[in-house]
């Protein structure tokens, strides 16, 4: 069978997504804590919030035991390498657009976003990039500024 | 009926509104085709853009989107086994090995015929529930919707393909999601960390970031183009007389099955397609053709998924409560175009309620006549590779969160959001209930904050009123069926984990 052995997977790795489910639970809890609750005919802003954050405490042990119980072959993209070429630049792509739109303006920003994303693909070459983002960018403001007429501008502020 | 039908035909017939319709319909069809872009994506993509439209144009171009999506998911799964949408899954089983043996483009018609005359079924049942659903939508009170609501929240996570203990608890996290920013009652702040979620989460980033930055990030650089020869033969396209006749009842069953599913709260298009399959497999005198190129398992799903996809509208448009996160985000459509969806709609806009109404009408009519003739651009769009596609996505998400508020945070914001489908997904949860919590969470603490205000704290009221009290029982079938089918399934994965340890090892 292709099921591999329950051993292969360290408990912590098991546990790990109930685990941060219990976690956000508690926080959520612990901040809605000091909005007055009220009672159940005059509700206050914190009744509800309390009410799903245990609930989702509640579904993050239920979460860690099943997971404790199941078989393994849930967890087989969890095994699997992080995309983290793809990660980091994409990441990086659209913290560049939220750099340069305001004082560079939607062109520049649209480019260097394009060509910075572009780089999660291993097999790229730099003049590609360049080619390809520009005809991305003229596609982007024939979009957004002709077609949509979208209020903002295209150079500098 | 027929004369407000009429009048929304007359809607969609300027030629403006008409444009909307078919570039909806079109784009949906494109995005069907794509793999690996669905129909939220592109939904999400285009929400800001709505937003320069007038509603009625909106909520056309965005229906149009899903359902053409549905016609053209069959695409890539018949001539390349790879479902285009989560729905065409099962059309790979039959429309696969129809075209490997020569009759792909035989395939192809057969399921643009069905799906259309499923869709048609659906928009009829539409036509035909829209008033008496509006009328009984009125009676709804505080405990109905609540009832409603918490319904669509268990259906979505019962009836999953996943665990259901991670289904519901996403949607637990998007409606905790949903409360950021003021309380609507007392105006007190909640979960505000910092002053730039004081207005709430926006819509637009959170789908945009869990369904399209995820995506991305999961599939950017991914490097083997494994590209498959497509063959694609005219030869005897047409059905004979003999295979039309074998399609009739699969259609007219399957198109009940999706209409049904469509309909009910939290369940979509995908679970009907499913059920359709199962249920032809089931009482067909010849079971053992299934999986080998079978007509009635072709048609049958298409048919079914295209009901649904339009029979989804009832509860969305009569009760402004979505049924799943694709209706969840015409909601918000809806909602940014600053109109309140809910029984009022049909009374208050109607041009609306029957001009998009109307509109599954001619979308399915120019979905039908683009369909096989256009086959051969269908066909070159299933080449573009990924990598072509990823960076214009980007693009299209950047710009799209940023001129919706003119926000920098809220691109941020729509970042983090990528980072944690990623993570999410990762760990087996899916994204689609955190965006139905989302949009049914405000509606669910509101309404439940008003009955037990309204009826002191009486949680009785709930089962002596009789339509929150069927609410309820449909509630409490659909868990022991789970149950029941669910303890079925491990009993039997069980026993045949048994067998495998006995016998040797395959």
């Amino acid at each position: 069978m292709h099921q591999t052995d329950k051993s292969d997977l360290p408990t912590w790795r098991r546990i790990i997504s109930g685990l941060i489910l219990a976690i956000v639970g508690t926080t959520m809890l612990a901040t809605s804590w000091s909005y007055s609750a009220g009672s159940l005919t005059q509700m206050g802003p914190g009744f509800m919030p309390q009410v799903i954050a245990i609930a989702i405490i509640a579904m993050g042990l239920g979460i860690i035991v099943s997971d404790l119980r199941d078989p393994v072959s849930r967890f087989d993209e969890r095994s699997q390498p992080l995309h983290w070429r793809s990660l980091v630049f994409i990441c990086c792509a659209v913290l560049v657009f939220v750099l340069l739109i305001e004082p560079a303006g939607l062109v520049p920003a649209m480019f260097c976003a394009v060509a910075v994303s572009m780089l999660a693909n291993p097999n790229i070459s730099f003049v590609g990039v360049v080619v390809y983002s520009a005809a991305v960018s003229l596609f982007g403001w024939f979009l957004f500024l002709v077609a949509l007429g979208l209020p903002l501008s295209a150079f500098g502020r | 009926m027929t004369d407000q039908f009429m009048m929304g035909l007359s809607v969609v017939l300027q030629p403006n509104v008409l444009m909307y319709a078919f570039f909806g319909v079109f784009l949906g069809q494109v995005i069907g085709v794509l793999p690996g872009v669905g129909a939220i994506t592109a939904i999400s993509l285009l929400l800001p853009v709505t937003f320069y439209l007038d509603p009625t144009s909106s909520v056309i171009l965005l229906a149009g989107i899903y359902y053409g999506s549905q016609y053209g998911g069959a695409i890539a799964s018949i001539l390349l086994n790879l479902p285009g949408t989560p729905s065409s899954v099962v059309t790979c089983l039959e429309g696969y090995p129809l075209a490997q043996s020569g009759r792909a483009g035989f395939a192809l018609l057969v399921t643009a015929l069905s799906s259309f005359v499923g869709s048609m079924i659906g928009v009829a049942t539409v036509v035909l529930a829209a008033i008496p659903m509006a009328a009984l939508a009125l009676k709804f009170g505080a405990p109905e919707y609540t009832m409603l609501v918490a319904l669509g929240l268990v259906a979505a996570s019962l009836i999953s393909s996943g665990s259901h203990l991670r289904a519901f608890s996403m949607a637990l996290v998007g409606i905790a999601l949903g409360m950021i920013g003021a309380d609507p009652n007392t105006g007190q702040y909640r979960f505000v960390a910092t002053d730039a979620l004081a207005d709430g989460i926006s819509l637009v980033s959170l789908a945009m970031g869990l369904f399209g930055i995820s995506e991305i990030i999961r599939n950017a650089g991914n490097t083997d183009t494994h590209r498959k020869k497509i063959n694609l033969s005219y030869k005897d396209i047409f059905p004979n007389k003999a295979e039309l006749r074998s399609m009739i009842t699969p259609v007219g069953r399957g198109a009940s099955i999706g209409a049904f599913f469509g309909a009910l709260p939290g369940t979509g298009a995908a679970i009907a397609s499913f059920m359709a399959y199962a249920v032809e497999r089931r009482f067909s005198r010849t079971p053992e053709k299934f999986g080998k190129g079978h007509l009635p398992g072709l048609c049958a799903p298409e048919a079914s998924n295209n009901a649904a996809a339009q029979t989804s509208f009832i509860p969305t448009l009569t009760l402004g409560v979505p049924g799943d996160a694709v209706m969840a985000l015409i909601i918000g459509a809806l909602i940014l175009n600053g109109i309140v969806p809910g029984p009022r709609l049909i009374v208050d806009q109607p041009t609306l309620f029957w001009g998009v109404i109307a509109s599954f009408f001619v979308g399915n009519i120019i979905l039908l006549i683009i369909n096989i003739p256009l086959i051969g651009l269908w066909i070159r769009l299933l080449s573009i590779p990924y990598n072509k596609l990823y960076p214009a996505i980007i693009l299209l998400i950047c710009v799209g969160v940023y001129s919706h508020r003119n926000s920098v945070t809220d691109v941020v914001l729509t970042l983090v959001f990528g980072l944690v489908g990623y993570v999410m997904k990762r760990f087996q949860f899916e994204p689609a209930p955190v965006l139905l919590g989302f949009v049914l969470g405000p509606m669910l603490e509101e309404n439940f904050r008003r009955t037990m205000l309204l009826y002191g704290g009486d949680f009785s009221v709930f089962v002596t009123r009789p339509i929150s009290a069927i609410l309820v029982g449909c509630g409490v079938a659909l868990l022991v069926f789970t149950l029941i089918s669910s303890f079925k399934s491990y009993r039997k994965a069980s026993k045949v984990d048994e067998e495998n340890d006995e016998g040797a090892s395959i």
